[in-house]
């Protein structure tokens, strides 16, 4: 026997909207405006005799898919065409500069905590070390355990608003740190030297890690022709 | 008879649509239906490919828009042809009677345009 759960027009035209201002280059206005249109061919459909569902599935159909209407709306959207090109390398960019900003200020918070722990420079080093590879793993853990739930919230940790507010006060608060360090005396600026040199092989190694994965990823979706590379 | 070619439907769609929207004010889906009636079928713009070229004429200053409550309940965006639109249709009706007058001359057949 047949068990269907009844159909729901507005959650599914809800989805509908909400893919097409993800994934195409229209304002909300542009998305209000298709959706007074689907109406209308629904209603259409369903007085030929169609009902609900297959009026929906037609009436989306005849409007287009996504990567259609992103090719019409993108003669006339062209400022939100170009957006939508460049959020993603602004993203990339600006989660890069959280990194380096949060590595640089956890580096100085090291050599102020170990100060005032009263740690030697040869366990100072160890220390800073440990620091950079903990907080590391523990991020890429984080990480790997929020994407195997399904819960990791890309969309989130990659808001603009959002990075852009942990680099401002990251910055400001190494740029503090740092003037803390070499105003107050009692920090060596050996200690100094030595834990920004152990900041730079980090940022060497990850940059490498990245450029790996940057290639990898290049000529296995280059060999497996599922993303073509346009230039 | 076989449908429009598809280069001849676009350059035709400025004229036709200032036409329509210089007798009334409309809305997308009824622009779609009053073409596809006037023409006999002959020409049907696509869903989703009317709405661009009606924003490329609102850019342009020949159509302004605004959202409005229809007959039925349902709030819609209903364009109409603004005073620089009028004088493009005009422009446009002037142009397509000399390409219809060539035409004609050409296949030795009375201009039927007015």
């Amino acid at each position: 026997m047949e068990n269907r759960t009844k159909f729901n027009l507005k959650e599914n035209i809800e989805i509908w909207k909400s893919e097409l201002s993800q994934n195409s280059n229209m304002s909300l206005d542009n998305i209000n405006e298709l959706e007074s249109h689907l109406l209308d061919e629904i209603d259409e459909l369903q007085r030929l005799g169609l009902n609900t569902e297959e009026s929906l599935l037609i009436a989306k159909n005849r409007i287009g898919n996504t990567k259609e209407l992103t090719a019409e709306y993108g003669k006339v959207n062209k400022n939100i065409y170009f957006s939508n090109k460049i959020i993603p390398y602004l993203k990339g960019i600006l989660l890069f500069m959280a990194f380096i900003t949060i590595t640089n200020l956890l580096v100085n918070l090291s050599l102020i905590i170990a100060n005032n722990v009263g740690i030697d420079s040869k366990n100072l080093n160890y220390v800073s070390i440990g620091i950079l590879i903990f907080s590391s793993l523990a991020l890429s853990i984080f990480a790997y355990n929020k994407y195997k739930n399904m819960s990791l919230n890309s969309r989130k940790l990659s808001n603009i608003p959002f990075l852009v507010s942990i680099i401002v006060i990251s910055k400001l608060l190494t740029f503090f740190s740092t003037l803390f360090i070499t105003r107050s005396g009692s920090f060596g600026i050996s200690d100094f030297g030595n834990l920004q040199m152990n900041l730079s092989v980090y940022n060497l190694l990850f940059g490498l890690f990245i450029l790996t994965i940057s290639f990898v990823t290049f000529y296995v979706s280059k060999r497996e022709n599922k993303v073509k590379i346009s230039e | 008879m076989e449908k429009i070619s598809k280069e001849l439907i676009g350059a035709s769609s400025i004229p036709i649509i200032l036409s329509i929207l210089s007798k009334n004010e409309s809305y997308g889906y009824e622009i779609i239906q009053n073409v596809k009636e006037i023409s006999n079928g002959k020409i049907e713009y696509g869903d989703g490919t009317l709405y661009p070229v009606l924003h490329k004429l609102e850019k342009k200053e020949l159509i302004e828009s605004y959202w409005k409550m229809g007959e039925s309940g349902r709030k819609r965006k209903y364009y109409k042809i603004s005073n620089k639109g009028k004088k493009q249709l005009l422009s446009e009706k002037e142009n397509w009677t000399i390409i219809n007058q060539i035409i004609s001359k050409l296949w030795k057949i009375e201009p039927s345009l007015t």
